[in-house]
């Protein structure tokens, strides 16, 4: 049994290094961070690591099966597919895809929609109501759907499909956003502030974000999570990259006829979306355990 | 009490608006002119083009499109579908027994077996029960349903030859639709070999439309349980000598069902996003699977109709778990 320490016997760390003790020791987080960190140093190194042209068609050797297996051909450690490429290269190309886009879709999202919520949080009256009802609105048409319906509108492709999820994802920022403004608004050092001098922009970026980082933080990392189910979903659906880009939903969905012949084909996208979906889950949970003072599992 | 009920009852109203407003103009940025998409490869004359946008009105400002379009729904009438000239509302209500069927189906599924695991792995707290438990409910929580859906058909379809592949009947059966539930009108037509048949091609779906639910009404049950289970009156029933059984089923788990029947009840809109992608894979007959293709085929009045469906029963069942969370919770009921 695992026993973490609380705040109490923890006295002389800043709240930045407990944070980052609590986070320490909570070995799934950890682990977790590795396998995330492993597969962005993979993506960011895909040009070294390949062994082939995520692109280049292996005529010869179309449908081999991963190494280990009976008839493998050596040099295509996880098989080819229809095409004869090579399906380690194209995974590892994909996790550009994946990795990249949903960072990117995080990014947008919570910077627009933190914008967005401070305007509701510091403005109130009308102005919130009319945002908050907004919100609303989004958040009751499914998240999918919502996407389907945007790239429907803009075109299937990869850059509408990740401005889709970045919309769907918004609301959820703007709402925490407000929430913890409205809190912080009452607090005396906001006040304090006030009577310095600071206000608008100025009051919330240098005052006020500070000290309502960390649920923000939490979202971001489940957000992250979500943008990669999501982007891989509109990708399986046809709506999102489009073939022959090895992005992880679209190598699921192009392979799906070959779920009989060739299963590896299948089984290692998905595994590869499940994992940094998983490793993200984990991370966000411990960071959420971390930040949240009462929380002393 | 009933004025709670009255201002969240209002509340919906302009729910339903915003929603009709945001359909409406986003499908009217869509690229394309929509007569043209109808006349197809054929092309239309230029008077022939004159008086179909008259006809369906689009000759004249947007916002009086806009409040036509509004006056319409009211009178019950969502338009029609451009490729099978059906109204939306029919085909809705043709095919929305099957998600309905298979929704029911997997939240029974998701139901039966998460409350009693996350029960269990409060109760056993930090054990390897609790550890399996948590780990493989993250597991599901964080898995992409179309694939798990893939490798579910490939284990038991394809390998072992058990469950079939795609449909809600096999076509050797002529079952009459009733209710549009086809393991009641298997039934009802008192055909058993049907109503199993039936039976088996719901199974592989509704797994796959329980997966999320199921994680995360577990991890509800398990942290609602862990909190309950610290409280006072828990300490008091177990001094009072009850037993173990009665102390975590009789006075522990009624409370800490609370929030665990709103976030069952929250589970809508993810088993709508679930419909679409299982109905697709399954080729099951529903609503998700409807309205994907009317987005393929740029059939705007489906698809404009079925969002504004869709999100109106999510709207409608939020509320309706909203009030029941103040009827459910005593604490909330007290007057003011």
């Amino acid at each position: 049994m695992i026993e973490i320490r609380t705040s109490e016997n923890l006295p002389d760390l800043t709240p930045r290094q407990e944070v980052c003790y609590k986070l320490r020791v909570n070995h799934s987080a950890m682990v977790a961070l590795f396998v995330l960190l492993l597969l962005i140093t993979g993506a960011i190194l895909a040009p070294l690591i390949a062994p082939h042209d995520p692109y280049e068609q292996y005529t010869d050797t179309l449908l081999a099966p991963p190494y280990l297996a009976a008839d493998s051909k050596s040099g295509f450690l996880l098989g080819t597919d229809d095409l004869g490429r090579d399906m380690f290269s194209r995974l590892l190309y994909g996790a550009r895809y994946s990795l990249f886009l949903g960072f990117a879709i995080v990014v947008f999202s919570l910077v627009f929609g933190v914008m967005i919520g401070a305007i509701a949080g510091m403005k109130r009256g009308l102005t919130e109501t009319v945002i908050l009802r907004l919100m609303d609105i989004m958040l009751a048409v499914p998240a999918i759907l919502l996407a389907i319906i945007i790239v429907a509108i803009l075109g299937a492709s990869l850059v509408n499909a990740a401005l889709a999820v970045s919309i769907v994802l918004l609301p959820h920022f703007v709402r925490i956003t407000r929430a913890a403004v409205i809190a912080e608004m009452n607090r005396e050092y906001v006040l304090a502030s006030q009577l310095d001098g600071s206000r608008g922009w100025r009051l919330f970026f240098q005052t006020i974000l500070p000290n309502i980082s960390a649920p923000l933080i939490v979202q971001a990392t489940l957000s992250f999570s979500n943008a990669i189910l999501d982007i891989a979903a509109l990708g399986f659906l046809g709506l999102g990259a489009q073939p022959p880009i090895p992005e992880w939903g679209t190598l699921l969905s192009s392979s799906r006829e070959l779920i009989e012949v060739a299963p590896w084909t299948v089984t290692l996208p998905g595994l590869a979306i499940l994992v940094t979906v998983l490793a993200s889950n984990i991370l966000g949970d411990g960071l959420r355990d971390a930040l949240d003072p009462k929380v002393d599992a | 009490m009933p004025q709670l009920l009255l201002r969240r009852l209002l509340l919906i109203v302009p729910g339903f608006l915003g929603i009709t407003a945001l359909t409406f103009f986003l499908i009217r940025l869509a690229p394309g002119d929509p007569i043209l998409l109808l006349a197809g490869e054929h092309g239309v004359s230029a008077e022939r083009y004159e008086e179909l946008q008259h006809q369906f009105g689009f000759d004249r400002p947007l916002f009086i499109q806009f409040t036509d379009y509004l006056w319409q729904l009211l009178n019950g009438n969502l338009g029609t579908s451009v490729v099978t000239q059906t109204p939306v509302l029919e085909e809705f209500g043709n095919l929305f027994p099957a998600t309905l069927e298979l929704a029911v189906i997997a939240m029974i599924i998701a139901t039966i077996i998460a409350i009693p695991a996350g029960v269990l792995a409060a109760v056993k707290r930090n054990t390897v029960i609790d550890h399996s438990i948590t780990a493989v409910s993250l597991v599901g929580y964080s898995m992409p349903i179309f694939w798990w859906a893939l490798l579910l058909i490939l284990l038991f379809s394809v390998n072992l030859g058990w469950m079939p592949v795609a449909g809600r009947l096999n076509f050797i059966y002529d079952i009459q639709s009733v209710t549009g539930f086809m393991l009641i009108d298997t039934l009802l037509a008192g055909d058993q070999d049907a109503f199993f048949d039936a039976l088996h091609h719901l199974v592989l779906p509704a797994i796959v439309l329980a997966t999320i639910p199921l994680a995360v009404i577990t991890r509800m049950t398990r942290s609602s349980m862990l909190e309950v289970l610290k409280q006072d009156y828990i300490r008091t029933a177990r001094a009072k000598g009850l037993s173990e059984f009665s102390v975590i089923f009789k006075h522990a788990l009624r409370n800490a069902l609370i929030p665990v029947i709103t976030v069952i009840g929250l589970q809508i809109s993810i088993l709508m996003t679930g419909a679409i992608l299982t109905e697709t894979i399954f080729s099951w007959p529903g609503i998700g699977k409807w309205i994907l293709e009317a987005v393929y085929r740029r059939d705007y009045p489906v698809v404009q109709g079925g969002v504004l469906l869709i999100a109106g029963l999510v709207i409608l069942v939020n509320t309706a778990v909203d009030l029941l969370y103040v009827v459910i919770n005593p604490a909330l009921r007290q007057p003011k």
